[in-house]
C-alpha cells in the first residue's frame, strides 16, 4: 500500500452555514481499495462532509482532490462521471419506477458517450449491467416490481445497486444500515466486501459492530473535526473517541 | 407642466398603485407563505370585489359613501365565501397538491370570469367615488380620494401586520407556516388555519378591488393585470416572505406608476417583465427569499 | 422487448396513416378543422414533452408559437420571403426565445418557474401590442396574396398540417422512447437524485425546453401559412392555457394524449360557442373535473388500466 497515490484528499475543508461551522478544517486522505468508516456523534459534520466529497455541497473554504485531480469547483454531476458516487443517507430512489428502470437510469450514464447515444443505446449491454448490479445486491428477483412498494431494506440495498451500476471508484454510503434488520446488515456487509474488490468505499456508520468489522480504517468526527484516525484497534482504545462516544464502543 | 411638478405626479400615482399592489400581493404572498400553493384565480378575487363595489353601489344609488361602505361589508364577506369554499369543494380534495392547485385555480379563474361575463356583461363600468374633494398643489389639484386610498391601504396592510404578529390567529399560523404536522399535533386545526388563510387571502383581494374600483372601472378582465402584477412582487420579493413582498410592492408600484406616466403602461409592464429577469439571475430565490 | 417496439410502432404508424385517409372522408368544415387541430396538437405535443415528460409546467407557451407565427408572417410580409424560408425563420425564432428563456429560467425551478414563464409569456403578447406599427397589434394581419396559391386548397392545407404534425410527434416518441426520455421522466420523478446519478439536470431541461419550444414555434408558422392569419391573441394567456387543457385532457406523459385532448376540446368548445358566448366556462370547468377526478386524462388512464406498455 506505501508508494501508492492516495485516491481522495481533502485539505483544509470547511463548511459553515450562517453563523454555525459545520465542518472545519478537515484534511483527510483515502487509499485505494480501502473501506475507510466516518463515525461520530449526531451533528459531527459526517454528511456535510461526504456532501462536500461527492458535490451535494461547496465548500465554504478548503480544497479536494480526486486522483490527484482538484475537483473543488466540479459539479456533482462530473463527479458521478469521474466515479465519485454517494448514497443517501434518507433513501432517494424513483419510487414509481420498478427496481429494473431505477437501475437503468444509474447504468445508462456509463453507456453514453457522445450525441449519437443520447438517442440509442445498446439495450443488450444494458440489461447486463443492470443484471449484475441488481444481482450483486440479491435484489434480481424483485427487477419489475415498483421501487416504491419494496420494504425499507430492499430501498436501501436498490439504491447499493444503482451506485454500483454507476461503476463507481470511490463508492460513498451514508448510514445504509439504519433502518436494516439484524439478517438484512449482515448480508449488507458481505456485500460490501465483495464492493470494495472492486472499488474504494466511505462509510458513515452508526452501528458499531459493522464499523469494526468491515472498515480497514477509521475517521472520528466530532463537531466538525477530525479528532481520530487509524486502524480499527487503536481507536477502539482511543480515550478521546471513547469520550466522545460516551460508551457508544 | 415642467418636470419636476410632473414627476411629484407620477410619484402619487405611483404611490396609490403601489399601496394597492402591495395589500393585493399581501393576499397572494399569505397563502403561498402559508399553504404553500399559488392562487392563480388570486386576480378573479380584485375583480369580484371590484365588481360587487359596482353592485354595492347601484343598489344604493343615492349615496356614494353608503355605497362604498356597503361595498366594504359585502366584498369581503362574499368573496371571503367563496374562497372558503373552493377550500372545502377543491383545495381539500387535492390535498393542497402544488401542481394541482395551480391547475384547480386556473379553471377557477374561467369560472368566475366568465360567470361575471354572463351576469354583468362585458362592458367596463365605472363607479364613483365616495368622498369627492380636491388636494390643491400649486401646479396641480390631485383626487383626494387618491390620498385616502394610499392611507386606507397603510392601515391595512399595518392591520394584517398587528394580526400576523400580535394575534393568535397569527400565531397560529405563523406555527403551520413553520411545521403544519407540529402545529396539527399542538391541537392547532391546520385544516381551519387553511381555510381561514385561503379566505383572508381573497379578502384582501377584494377589499383590494372595492378601492381601486372608483379610479379604474370594473371589467370582467381587470384581474389580469393585477395577478401579473402580484407574481412579479412576489417574486422579487421572495416567495414565502411578507417583508420582501410589501418591499417589491412598493419598487414595482413605484416604478410603474412613474413610468406609465412617463412613458406607457405596456412598456412598464414590459420592464417589470425584465428587471424580474435580471432579480433571477443574480438571486434566483429573489430579495428576500428562502432558499428554493 | 421486441414485441412492445412493433406495438408501439404499429400504433403511431396507425394514428398517422388514420389522419391521412380520413382527408378523403371528411366534409368541407371537418376537413379545415382537423387540420387545424393537427397543427393545435403539434403546439400540445410539444408542451406534453416538457410538462408530461420533464414535469416543467410553463404557462407562457403561447409565445413560442407566436415566434413562431410572427416569424413567418413577419418574413413573409414584409421580407418576402416565400413559405419555406418563412416557415424556417420562424421556427427558428421559437427555438432561439425558448434558448435564451430557458438559460435564465431555467435557473428558477417549481412555482418560481411557472410564474416567470407566464410573465414572459404576457410581456411577449405586450411587447407585440406595443409594436404596434408593425405587427399590426390586436387586429393582426393577413397574408393570402403573398404566398403561393396552392396553400389556399383544402388538400395541399391538410397535407402540411399533417407532415407538420407527424414529423413532429415522430420526434416526440423517439425521444421519450430513448435514454433522454428516460432521463426527462427522472428528472421529473427525482431531480436530485438525478443529479448524483451524473446527469447535468439543467442542460437536460434547457434540452427539452428548446425542442419544446421548437415544435410549438413549427405549429404557430405553419398555422401562419395555411390559414394567411397573425395576430396577437395566439400569444395571450389563454392560448398558454389552452395547451396545458388539451394535454391533461388528452393524459400527460403519453405520446397520443395530446392528439386526443386537442381534438376533443375543440370540439367541445365548437359546439359550446354555438350556445353561449361564455364558452370558456367549459374551459374552466373541464380543468376543476379533470384535477378532481381525472387526472390521468384519457390516455393516460387507458394506459394505467388497460395497456401498460402505452409510451
Amino acid at each position: 500500500m506505501t508508494g501508492q497515490a492516495p485516491l481522495l484528499v481533502t485539505e483544509g475543508l470547511g463548511r459553515s452555514f450562517g453563523g454555525l461551522s459545520a465542518v472545519s478544517d478537515v484534511g483527510i486522505e483515502v487509499m485505494p481499495g480501502e473501506i475507510r468508516a466516518i463515525i461520530g456523534p449526531n451533528g459531527a459534520g459526517k454528511t456535510t462532509l461526504v456532501g462536500m466529497v461527492c458535490g451535494r455541497i461547496r465548500p465554504s473554504r478548503g480544497r479536494i482532490f480526486f486522483e490527484g485531480r482538484d475537483i473543488t469547483r466540479m459539479a456533482p454531476w462530473n463527479r458521478v462521471g469521474s466515479g465519485i458516487v454517494y448514497t443517501f443517507q434518507i433513501t432517494s430512489i424513483y419510487r414509481s419506477l420498478s427496481d429494473n428502470d431505477n437501475v437503468v437510469l444509474a447504468a445508462q450514464r456509463r453507456l453514453m458517450r457522445g450525441p449519437a447515444s443520447w438517442l440509442r443505446l445498446d439495450e443488450a449491454t444494458l440489461g447486463v449491467r443492470v443484471d449484475q448490479a441488481l444481482g450483486t445486491v440479491g435484489l434480481a428477483e424483485h427487477r419489475d416490481r415498483r421501487a416504491g412498494e419494496l420494504p425499507y431494506g430492499h430501498q436501501r440495498l436498490l439504491e447499493v445497486a444503482m451506485g454500483l451500476a454507476l461503476e463507481p471508484r470511490l463508492l460513498i454510503l451514508d448510514e445504509p444500515t439504519q433502518g436494516l434488520s439484524e439478517h438484512d446488515i449482515a448480508t449488507f456487509c458481505e456485500r460490501v466486501r465483495e464492493i470494495a474488490s472492486r472499488a474504494t468505499v466511505m462509510l458513515i456508520e452508526h452501528n458499531m459492530s459493522v464499523v469494526l468489522s468491515l472498515s480497514s480504517r477509521i475517521t472520528v468526527m466530532d463537531q466538525g473535526r477530525i479528532i481520530a484516525d487509524g486502524d480499527p484497534a487503536s481507536i477502539e482504545a482511543n480515550p478521546e473517541v471513547q469520550r466522545a462516544y460516551l460508551g457508544g464502543l | 407642466m415642467s418636470f419636476w411638478p410632473h414627476l411629484l405626479l407620477a410619484l402619487l400615482e405611483g404611490a396609490v398603485t403601489a399601496c394597492v399592489l402591495a395589500v393585493t400581493a399581501l393576499g397572494l404572498s399569505l397563502v403561498f407563505g402559508v399553504m404553500r400553493i399559488v392562487n392563480v384565480a388570486h386576480g378573479e378575487f380584485y375583480m369580484l370585489g371590484a365588481v360587487l363595489a359596482w353592485v354595492a353601489a347601484s343598489m344604493v344609488d343615492s349615496s356614494p359613501l353608503a355605497g362604498f361602505l356597503l361595498a366594504l361589508a359585502l366584498a369581503p364577506l362574499v368573496v371571503g365565501g367563496l374562497a372558503v369554499a373552493t377550500d372545502w369543494l377543491v383545495l381539500r380534495r387535492v390535498d393542497y397538491h402544488p401542481e394541482s392547485t395551480i391547475v384547480a385555480t386556473i379553471g377557477l379563474l374561467y369560472i368566475l370570469q366568465q360567470a361575471v361575463l354572463t351576469f354583468f356583461g362585458p362592458d367596463a363600468r365605472p363607479v364613483e367615488a365616495p368622498i369627492y374633494f380636491r388636494v390643491s398643489f400649486p401646479w396641480f389639484g390631485y383626487s383626494g380620494y387618491k390620498l385616502i386610498v394610499i392611507g386606507a391601504s397603510i392601515a391595512l396592510l399595518l392591520g394584517a401586520w398587528a394580526v400576523m404578529a400580535k394575534s393568535k390567529l397569527g400565531l397560529y399560523m405563523r406555527a403551520t407556516q413553520q411545521d403544519p404536522e407540529m402545529a396539527q399535533a399542538h391541537g392547532v386545526s391546520v385544516r381551519r388555519v387553511y381555510a381561514l388563510v385561503f379566505a383572508a387571502g381573497a379578502m384582501l383581494a377584494a377589499v383590494a378591488g372595492v378601492l381601486v374600483v372608483p379610479i379604474q372601472q370594473a371589467h370582467y378582465l381587470m384581474g389580469l393585470d393585477p395577478l401579473l402584477l402580484s407574481f412579479i412582487v412576489v417574486i422579487i420579493g421572495g416567495l414565502g416572505s411578507l417583508r420582501g413582498t410589501i418591499v417589491a410592492a412598493f419598487i414595482i408600484g413605484m416604478s410603474d406608476g412613474v413610468i406609465s406616466m412617463f412613458f406607457a403602461p405596456t412598456l412598464a409592464k414590459i420592464l417589470a417583465t425584465l428587471f424580474v429577469a435580471l432579480v433571477l439571475v443574480v438571486r434566483p430565490s429573489g430579495l428576500f427569499g428562502e432558499r428554493a | 422487448m421486441t414485441g412492445t417496439r412493433m406495438r408501439v410502432l404499429l400504433l403511431h404508424l396507425g394514428v398517422l396513416g388514420a389522419l391521412f385517409v380520413a382527408q378523403f372522408f371528411l366534409g368541407e368544415y371537418h376537413h379545415t378543422n382537423v387540420a387545424r387541430i393537427m397543427l393545435l396538437a403539434t403546439y400540445a405535443v410539444g408542451y406534453n414533452l416538457l410538462l408530461g415528460y420533464t414535469g416543467l409546467m410553463s404557462l407562457g407557451h403561447a409565445m413560442f408559437f407566436a415566434a413562431g407565427m410572427y416569424g413567418t408572417g413577419l418574413g413573409v410580409y414584409y421580407l418576402g420571403l416565400g413559405a419555406f424560408s418563412g416557415f424556417t425563420l420562424g421556427v427558428l425564432a421559437a427555438l432561439v426565445l425558448a434558448a435564451v428563456f430557458g438559460l435564465f429560467a431555467l435557473r428558477t425551478s417549481g412555482v418560481s418557474f411557472l410564474i416567470v414563464t407566464m410573465m414572459f409569456g404576457q410581456a411577449c403578447y405586450l411587447t407585440i401590442l406595443y409594436f404596434n406599427e408593425i405587427t399590426l397589434g390586436d387586429q393582426g394581419f393577413i397574408l393570402s396574396g403573398k404566398l403561393p396559391e396552392a396553400l389556399v386548397i383544402s388538400g395541399v392545407k391538410y397535407n402540411v398540417a399533417l407532415a407538420v404534425f407527424a414529423v413532429c410527434f415522430a420526434v416526440s416518441v423517439v425521444i421519450v422512447r430513448s435514454p433522454i426520455g428516460r432521463i426527462l421522466v427522472a428528472i421529473r420523478e427525482n431531480e436530485e437524485r438525478t443529479r448524483l446519478l451524473g446527469y447535468n439536470t439543467y442542460a437536460y431541461k434547457l434540452l427539452a425546453l428548446v425542442v419544446s419550444g421548437g415544435m410549438a414555434g413549427a405549429a404557430g408558422a405553419a398555422y401562419a401559412l395555411l390559414f394567411s392569419y397573425v395576430g396577437a391573441s395566439f400569444a395571450a394567456i389563454l392560448f398558454s392555457i389552452y395547451p396545458l387543457l388539451w394535454t391533461l385532457l388528452g393524459g400527460a406523459g403519453t405520446t397520443l394524449g395530446p392528439l386526443l385532448g386537442t381534438g376533443v376540446m375543440f370540439y367541445l368548445v365548437d359546439v359550446t360557442s354555438g350556445w353561449t358566448s361564455a364558452y370558456l366556462f367549459v374551459v374552466g370547468g373541464t380543468l376543476v373535473l379533470l384535477v378532481l377526478f381525472f387526472p390521468l386524462g384519457i390516455m393516460g388512464t387507458v394506459r394505467a388500466r388497460l395497456a401498460r406498455w402505452l409510451p
